[in-house]
């Protein structure tokens, strides 16, 4: 692999771990559009793009991981906010457990990880 | 779809991302358009209230935003079928329904309208090809007796050839399938 590639792989990284992400950050409360999109933004590295969060949102929605409905605000036009379903609370289960299997064995073969500290799975 | 606004980069920038949409079904397209477009005015209107306006503001929200073309490829590749297609039984029997006129025909549309293994537009060409080259073929062999052209042999050809749309249609989806989705 060229040193040129891993940036790629980041990419593909990102784009797989970023719906995720989204359907984290609804866990606990409802959002709307551009409060999600914020609060990808500020965590270093994951969005590159902001536009590009809304055709995700639109496929979670599409896919019946999240729900949406419209709100009155004070300041503007309405806002759509953005809702976990239980298929999207599911998934987002499976991930959490996928990701932190995979982080410790990734971790473990940088060198990253002390092997003591986790026993053999 | 308006992509008119008071701002003229905000405008410029939602008429580009407007036409880079093409390959977007109308309705996703518009809501794509519509969704950015709040999003600027929400982001604007937060800018305003920590005292910053003016053109750098702007400027700095459209390049947080990402080029249109990213934003559209972000779109696409999330809307068309995946790379490499599903072909299974249900497609090669839409193919072979194909072959068999008129009532092949409409089973075999129905069950090519069902299958995500072609694109909207390949859907739509493989569908219309049995019944625009069977109407061609029977305009033309009414009209043959007019011309002295024609004799009843070569109309009754022609009129034959209007049930080659069915296997048209049937080889062109089948080649289709052989291609990338993209």
């Amino acid at each position: 692999m060229e040193p040129g590639q891993t940036r790629n792989m980041l990419t593909q990284l990102r784009r797989g771990a970023v719906e995720f992400c989204v359907l984290a950050l609804l866990r606990d409360n409802e959002q709307y559009g551009f409060e999600l999109v914020r609060s990808l933004a500020a965590v270093d590295g994951l969005v590159t793009s902001e536009g590009t969060i809304y055709p995700l949102l639109t496929r979670l929605r599409r896919d019946q991981l999240v729900t949406t409905f419209w709100q009155e605000s004070e300041s503007g036009p309405p806002r759509r906010y953005y809702h976990l379903t239980d298929a999207g609370r599911k998934a987002l289960t499976d991930f959490t457990g996928d990701w932190a299997r995979f982080r410790d064995g990734v971790d473990t073969l940088l060198g990253l990880e002390d092997r003591n500290d986790h026993p053999a799975q | 779809m308006t992509t008119l606004h008071s701002d003229p980069l905000v405008a410029d920038y939602l008429h580009r991302l407007d036409g880079a949409a093409g390959g977007l079904p109308a309705q996703q397209r518009a809501e794509l358009v519509a969704e950015i477009r709040a999003h600027i005015d929400e982001a604007l209107r937060a800018t305003h209230s920590t005292g910053s306006t003016g053109e750098a503001a702007v400027r700095n929200v459209l390049k947080r935003l990402g080029r249109p073309e990213e934003i559209m490829d972000a779109a696409v590749e999330r809307t068309d079928p995946p790379e490499r297609r599903q072909v299974g039984g249900r497609e090669v029997v839409a193919l072979l329904a194909l072959l068999i006129p008129f009532m092949g025909w409409l089973i075999g549309s129905v069950l090519v309208l069902l299958s995500p293994a072609w694109t909207t537009r390949e859907r739509r060409i493989g569908l219309a090809l049995p019944l625009v080259v069977l109407l061609f073929s029977v305009v033309v062999s009414l009209g043959a007796p007019a011309s002295t052209a024609l004799g009843p042999l070569e109309t009754s050809l022609i009129f034959a050839l209007g049930f080659a749309g069915g296997p048209t249609a049937a080889i062109y989806l089948a080649w289709r399938l052989r291609s990338a989705s993209r």
